[in-house]
């Protein structure tokens, strides 16, 4: 019985060495502002104050993505990286909002997001609804 | 529409209990009663017959008897109340009619007079029967009524058929126990006794004719080959035989006879119906009869195909002639239209034209003769005779069918048939019926929704026949109906309706109709903000017009908005005013230039608009005199256009810099309604920002002195107009150099009505004016607060974003706002439009320099 007892607990210690756990979500850094969270009460630093944020809206209609970036319609990705660069170029910490609508498919969701990163926007952050509990 | 049966009808079917089955004495008794009730009743006063007969039966003295006649003549009344009555309220008085009767049998089973009362029960059903009958000839749905009339003259024969056992019953008790022709052996008894044997057998003869008249009713209820009908009228002819043979003096016996006829001839028995035919005439029967029968004779012979023989039986002695009869009428159009199918059958379209001519005439005839009731059924047989003659038909006759088919629901034939006769009558050279039928036919389209397709033909017709007096006014339906129709799509078919408004002003220049006209087409230009052609449709209306006066302010206020619009273009903005001022001065100016004595309530409205033209115009000296020349013209005028007139003057005067009268003229506004002053400190308000500056002071004074007067009324402002007073107020310390006032006022006022931008605005500005950096800070928050809650892209919110940017830069933060105009332009590069975009480029300019200049240390 006590040789046993020593092989099961051998192959105990074993597998909980060699168990890999699933890693932690790294790839896409981002922080979610839920409301009421004390983030999204915090005021805007002095010098953002007067600037607008930039809410890019993400939509799909009739089986194509189209953009819009403060109520301004874009249908090209091209020009609404050239819009954003610019954007990054005068002020890189502003705040982006990627605001997708339902039904976009996710891989548009990641061009907008790496589009972003790609040329500077360091504060980029996704809407979310108001009512996320 | 709705068509009453003939009141003949029924009160033959409710009245016919006959006064002969009493003896001479008692019905000399009766009279008094039932005399009363009849006037009233003929007279349609039934309320007051049924109060008066409540009243009566209430009375605990009354008799036996007459409280059984009472209660017949009290369902008389209702019933000739239900017949007469609106659809609505005839089932209750019909259950009234009938809940009497019901009442009085179920208190009196013993009662000897209750064979009297169970037939006018009977009576009543037999009526209600008739009734719906009648209606179902007429309906637009007949199947209802048709239901409704059997389920009645079912009720009623199966009251009548066990009264008639009774009634015998009764009859053979009679002669056993008691002579014939009397009832009772002294006069005292009379009001408690039976019915006599005499008035026994006249009541059994009655039941059995009202028992076979039901039976002839019901069998019209159903289809012409049916069992149902054949059963009916075999029975309705077993009845009558017993009565036919009746001595000649009995009242029933021409009636019963006739009916017999009706009952043989409808069940194609044509062999007896003209012996019976015969028999009556051999007879020598009265005059009416003798009529009655040659309406049978004919409708015979018509059953038989017998054309000929009709047209011979229409040739009427002398005696007969000078009757009037409906239903001969009716047998006579019979015959016309008999002919008229004849003669097209046979391919002779002249004989057919001539026959169809006598059919309208005859239609036309009854109409004027008998009523709407008769003509309706008139017009529903030529209708009939129409379409089995499909292809043919003259204008007359197509029209009247078409009113056939329309007033039996069949509202696509009537159109068609309208068509038809539209064209028809265009063909013939009769261009008024042409336009009539064809505008029925759009009526009816309209009737049913159809507004696009009625304007098209009204517009069809109205163009095809423009010289027709009416052509205008279709004209004018198809507009009317074209708005219908566009009214949830006002901005697709805008043009459409324009184009149709100017094609009538185009066509008729001169009718009664172009004013209406006129006046669409300035809201229709007004509306989409063609300020030109609504000032140029609203001018023509011409000064008869009722719409005169509104037009006259329609044209005031079309200019008033181009003059907004050419606010930064002055000369064109100039050239406009005096436009609008040469042509109201004009309404106002006779022919020889001499201006008129008394001014009528229009030209007292021009008065004040060539005033405000020449405000506008800035030419105050002109419009001072045309309003002082105004008051004097109207001494007769109301208070508030003298307020008006008066509260144009201050801003005339004060704009030709006489303050001081302009200031004793305000004091005369003193009642003058709230935002009528309020409406004059704006005015002031802008003319001060015009003006020089050593004039602005005292024309801040002048707003003070009006805002003063406000103030003394503030009970009588609502909460809108109290905020609009202390807005004027706080302007008017500001324009009278009182800042630190104004300030303080802007300040509580903003901090009421956070939610008001126009407040905030004119706050931020007021701050913005003060140099030191509180002020500055303080508008800066302001500016913030209401770019926040204005509409991203809106006017507002890019006047907040300047105001932003310039305060920054005011306060030391040129690269700040040099970010925010860049980025501004980077998301909206319109920035705001073209009067926005060069201040924000300029502001741009501005802040590049002062960033790039040395700081100070």
């Amino acid at each position: 019985m006590t040789p046993m007892i020593d092989v099961i607990f051998l192959l105990l210690i074993f597998f909980v060495c060699t168990a890999s756990f699933q890693a932690v979500e790294e790839v896409l850094p981002t922080n979610l502002q839920l409301p009421g969270s004390l983030e999204s009460q915090a005021p805007p630093p002095e010098d953002l104050v007067d600037l607008d944020e930039i809410v890019v809206k993400i939509l799909f209609d009739d089986g194509r993505t189209h953009w819009q970036i403060n109520h301004r319609d874009y249908q090209d990705l091209g020009v609404v990286r050239d819009v954003l660069a610019a954007v990054a170029r005068l002020k890189s910490d502003l705040p982006v909002i990627l605001d997708p609508d339902g039904r976009v498919p996710l891989a548009s969701v990641i061009d907008v997001y790496d589009t972003c990163r790609q040329i500077g926007l360091r504060r980029i952050q996704f809407a979310a609804s108001e009512n996320v509990s | 529409m709705t068509f009453r049966v003939p009141r003949i009808l029924l009160i033959l079917s409710i009245l016919s209990i006959p006064t002969s089955i009493l003896s001479p004495c008692r019905a000399a008794e009766v009279s008094t009663d039932a005399r009363y009730l009849d006037g009233l009743r003929q007279r349609e006063l039934f309320e007051l017959a049924e109060t008066y007969a409540r009243q009566r039966l209430a009375e605990d003295t009354l008799s036996p008897r007459d409280r059984a006649r009472l209660t017949i003549q009290q369902a008389r009344t209702f019933s000739q109340h239900a017949a007469a009555a609106p659809p609505a309220e005839q089932t209750a008085l019909w259950q009234q009619a009938e809940g009497v009767l019901d009442t009085w049998l179920a208190a009196e089973p013993d009662s000897p007079w209750r064979p009297l009362v169970a037939m006018q029960r009977a009576l009543v059903a037999l009526a209600r029967g008739e009734f719906a009958r009648h209606q179902a000839q007429l309906a637009t749905q007949a199947d209802p009524h048709l239901a409704e009339a059997r389920a009645q003259l079912r009720a009623s024969i199966g009251r009548l058929r066990p009264l008639v056992d009774e009634v015998d019953r009764m009859l053979a008790v009679a002669e056993r126990t008691g002579p014939r022709g009397t009832s009772a052996g002294s006069p005292q008894d009379i009001s408690q006794a039976a019915l006599s044997a005499d008035e026994l057998i006249s009541l059994g003869r009655n039941v059995r004719y009202q028992l076979a008249r039901a039976l002839l009713a019901q069998a019209q209820c159903y289809d012409r080959q049916s069992a149902d009908r054949a059963h009916s009228l075999t029975q309705a002819t077993a009845w009558l035989d017993q009565l036919a043979g009746l001595p000649q003096n009995d009242s029933l016996v021409w009636k019963s006879r006739l009916a017999r006829v009706e009952c043989y001839r409808l069940l194609s028995d044509y062999a007896s119906a003209a012996r019976a035919l015969d028999e009556i005439d051999q007879q020598q029967p009265p005059r009416a009869v003798a009529l009655r029968a040659r309406t049978e004779a004919i409708r015979l012979a018509l059953d038989q195909g017998q054309l000929d023989r009709a047209l011979a039986l229409l040739q009427l002695p002398d005696v007969l002639a000078r009757l009037d009869q409906p239903n001969w009428d009716l047998a006579r159009l019979e015959v016309s239209l008999a002919a008229w199918q004849a003669a097209g059958d046979r391919g002779d379209p002249e004989l057919a034209g001539q026959w169809q001519t006598r059919a309208n005439e005859l239609v036309r005839q009854i109409e004027s003769r008998h009523g709407a009731y008769w003509s309706r059924r008139a017009e529903m047989l030529l209708a009939g005779a129409l379409r089995r003659a499909a292809g043919s038909g003259d204008p007359d006759t197509l029209a009247r069918a078409a009113r056939s088919a329309y007033l039996s629901g069949q509202l696509d034939e009537a159109i068609g048939l309208y068509e038809q006769a539209a064209a028809r009558a265009a063909a013939a050279g009769n261009p008024q019926q042409a336009l009539d039928s064809g505008y029925l036919a759009a009526a009816i389209l309209q009737k049913q929704g159809r507004y696009d397709q009625a304007a098209e033909r009204c517009r069809r017709w109205s163009l095809a026949l423009a010289g027709q007096p009416r052509a205008a006014e279709v004209h004018l339906e198809a507009i009317r109906n074209l708005a219908q129709a566009i009214k949830d799509r006002p901005d697709a078919a805008l043009d459409d309706y324009g184009s149709l408004l100017e094609e009538h002003l185009a066509r008729w220049s001169a009718s009664s109709t172009t004013g209406e006209a006129r006046w669409l087409l300035g809201g229709v230009r007004r509306y989409q903000r063609d300020w030109d052609r609504a000032i140029a449709a609203y001018q023509g209306i011409g000064p008869a017009d009722p719409r005169l006066a509104d037009a006259i302010d329609a044209v005031g206020t079309c200019y008033k908005a181009r003059l907004a619009e050419l606010r930064a273009d002055h000369p064109a903005a100039e050239a406009l005013a005096a436009r609008g001022t040469a042509w109201f001065e004009s309404i106002l100016d006779t022919a020889g230039g001499s201006p008129i004595e008394r001014l009528s309530p229009a030209q007292r409205r021009v008065v004040l608009w060539a005033a405000r033209m020449r405000l506008a115009s800035a030419d105050y000296g002109k419009a001072q005199r045309r309003l002082t020349a105004a008051l004097a013209e109207a001494p007769d005028a109301p208070d508030d256009w003298r307020r008006e007139a008066e509260a144009l003057s201050v801003v005339a005067l004060a704009g030709a810099g006489q303050a001081d009268e302009a200031g004793r003229m305000v004091e005369r506004l003193a009642t003058a309604p709230p935002t009528a002053l309020l409406n004059l400190v704006d005015q002031l308000d802008r003319l001060a920002q015009a003006a020089p500056t050593p004039h602005r002071q005292r024309l801040a004074n002048l707003q003070l002195q009006v805002v003063d007067l406000v103030g003394r009324r503030q009970s009588e402002l609502s909460p809108d107009q109290r905020l609009a007073f202390h807005q004027a107020y706080a302007g008017a310390l500001v324009a009278s150099g009182r800042g630190d006032e104004a300030l303080e006022k802007y300040a509580t006022l903003a901090r009421a009505h956070p939610d008001d931008a126009k407040l905030g605005e004119a706050y931020a500005e007021l701050l913005a004016t003060r140099g030191d950096r509180w002020s500055l800070a303080a508008a800066l928050a302001e500016w913030r607060r209401i770019e926040r809650r204005a509409k991203p892209g809106g006017g507002q919110w890019f006047r907040a974003k300047y105001a932003v940017a310039e305060l920054n830069l005011r306060l030391g933060r040129p690269e700040r706002a040099e970010k925010i105009i860049e980025l501004l332009a980077l998301l909206h590069p319109e920035l705001g439009g073209p009067a926005m975009k060069p201040r924000f480029e300029q502001l741009l300019q501005q802040a590049k320099q002062r960033g790039l200049a040395p700081s100070p240390r």
